[in-house]
């Protein structure tokens, strides 16, 4: 990856309407958001490679569709990571109307799989606190958007706030309570 | 209770937090009941946050990255429609892709079966290719242990998908160590399987994936082996993309070399030792350079050869492992066929082709086949010594 100067540099002319310069981008910031969606498939990351080149790919083509002025890497990185929240909601919100609409299932077999957590109605749950957030606190939003939903690591989450680890550390401490008190709690 | 309800409350909540995050534990409690003042719901959704925060955030995590999966893998085949299938449960999801529950829309029994969705994408000409000739090789292999491919067909995005038979089993690793199964009767599970592979060799179909995951028994002990031939479409449809690995991947597919029935041959080894030993041969890191990973294939050989793992396969156990196990396909067994008349062998306490055929070990094994006979012998020869001793 290049220095930061030239993706800045595409990056203001893409936003003053060049979108040619858009196969220029890709290539220099793929590899970044490449290990960001990657970092949340750490489950089975081996196997996902795949997956996550095609979320990133989704991230990129709703990317066309964000009007806010993209200053630099940082920001570019935290506008995907809006995108990866947005995306994965979209998804669970599409899951439970479906589940809703009462779709008939024929197969009945309930031996095979143990545990029925939804992770769906979970990431929802989620969602309804960040969505209050917004209102009150939105930087615990972008927290949010940056350590959970993209999988930064501390010092890359606090680094593209532009804020310290201490603070982020106090950050954290609430907005995780509040996210595993909606989870244990406030479950629909 | 939600934060909602508190949000014009906020920063008082944001503030009091951060205090009673700090109080020793004895003290939350009033410090809760004295902050809610008026309201005593805020105290304690207080309460709740504060003692929410020693929690694990892994559920957090955990429902993000699976609803990620979901997103990224195309998941979600619940309750749609795949040709003439209905798509159920989602059952399994792994590096070929998903496994759904099916049953056949609009057929008056429910015969259930398992629908496998590919994780990669056709067009139209590569699926015909691939699969029609696929399901040919499949319709050529009707055997008991091995389940029945029922339709092959191909999503509106392109995704290949096989119906097969359902199993209801468990694998052949857990199930061995659910029923204490003895070591004889782990190897006669294994001669099972290894019919199954030789009717597939014998009509020109390797496996490739054999693994403990892929062979489940079903409650009468009957034996299945699961997806045969995926591995092979797999490594088709992705050349130049980042190939597929077996588990129990041979050195020579690991090199990427052509693999052959030789490397079922190694693949049947490692289930072996899986059995015996309990524990798998190597580390199934499937994200492992391939460097490091034959690495491990030959320190498995070399710890069979040192004898360094004596603990449940005796001598000829080990023998026949590294036979099935060598680094270098000749020196494997030269067919299934051989694999399991060594097994077999092992069994009935007969010479196995895979130890050099020394006098001593022949009669050690006359000696172990007819034990009892021979101790019949012995205490006639003795009570003939006795007469002779008393008629001189």
């Amino acid at each position: 990856m290049k220095g930061q100067a030239p993706i800045t540099q595409l990056l203001g002319e893409w936003q003053t309407g060049d979108k040619a310069v858009m196969t220029e981008i890709m290539p220099l910031v793929y590899d970044e958001l490449h290990r960001v969606a990657r970092r949340y498939m750490h489950r089975e990351s081996s196997q996902h490679t795949l997956q996550a080149t095609a979320l990133i790919n989704e991230a990129f083509c709703r990317l066309g569709n964000v009007e806010t002025e993209i200053r630099d890497r940082g920001h570019f990185v935290g506008i995907v990571s809006m995108l990866m929240r947005q995306i994965l909601v979209d998804h669970a919100r599409a899951k439970a109307t479906k589940k809703r609409g009462g779709e008939v299932n024929k197969v009945s077999l309930n031996d095979v799989q143990v545990g029925t957590r939804d992770p769906s109605v979970d990431v929802l749950a989620l969602e309804s606190v960040l969505e209050v957030l917004a209102r009150t606190d939105p930087r615990k939003v972008r927290i949010a958007e940056l350590y959970y939903f993209c999988g930064m690591t501390y010092d890359q989450t606090a680094s593209a706030l532009g804020i310290s680890t201490s603070t982020l550390h106090r950050e954290l401490a609430m907005l995780k309570a509040l996210l595993l008190q909606k989870l244990s709690h406030g479950h629909p | 209770m939600s934060l909602e309800r508190f949000q014009d409350r906020w920063h008082e909540l944001d503030r009091l937090f951060q205090q009673a995050c700090d109080l020793p534990r004895e003290q939350l409690e009033a410090f809760c009941t004295e902050a809610g003042g008026d309201d005593p719901e805020f105290g304690r959704f207080l309460y709740e946050l504060v003692t929410a925060a020693e929690g694990d955030d892994a559920r957090v995590r955990d429902s993000i990255s699976d609803v990620a999966h979901d997103v990224t893998s195309g998941g979600g085949l619940e309750g749609e429609r795949a040709g003439v299938w209905l798509v159920g449960k989602l059952l399994a999801r792994g590096g070929m892709g998903e496994v759904y529950l099916a049953t056949r829309a609009y057929s008056q029994f429910d015969e259930i079966a398992i629908l496998k969705v590919m994780r990669f994408r056709l067009n139209k000409t590569e699926f015909v290719r691939h699969f029609e000739s696929e399901r040919q090789v499949h319709a050529a292999l009707s055997h008991p242990y091995i389940p029945e491919l029922l339709d092959a067909g191909q999503l509106e995005d392109g995704r290949p998908y096989l119906v097969a038979q359902f199993v209801d089993g468990v694998a052949i690793d857990e199930y061995c160590a659910s029923h204490s199964l003895s070591v004889a009767e782990r190897i006669k599970l294994v001669e099972h399987v290894c019919k199954a592979v030789q009717h597939a060799h014998a009509n020109l179909v390797l496996h490739l994936d054999i693994k403990p995951s892929s062979i489940l028994i079903e409650k009468d002990g009957i034996p299945r082996l699961l997806d045969f031939g995926v591995s092979r479409l797999l490594g088709q449809a992705e050349e130049g993309h980042d190939s597929f690995t077996p588990v129990y991947a041979s050195p020579e597919q690991l090199t990427q070399e052509t693999p052959t029935a030789a490397s079922d041959v190694y693949a049947i080894g490692g289930l072996l030792y899986c059995l015996i030993e309990k524990e798998p041969p190597f580390t199934a890191d499937r994200q492992a350079p391939a460097k490091t990973q034959l690495a491990d294939r030959e320190a498995v050989a070399n710890k069979l050869k040192r004898t360094m793992i004596p603990t449940r396969a005796d001598r000829e156990l080990r023998a026949i492992i590294l036979k099935a196990m060598a680094i270098d396909p000749a020196e494997r067994y030269h067919s299934i066929a051989a694999l399991l008349q060594d097994l077999d062998d092992y069994r009935n306490n007969v010479p196995v082709s895979a130890i050099q055929p020394t006098v001593a070990y022949r009669t050690a094994k006359f000696v172990r086949r007819n034990i009892v006979l021979l101790s019949v012998a012995g205490a006639l020869v003795a009570l003939l010594a006795v007469f002779a001793v008393r008629g001189a």
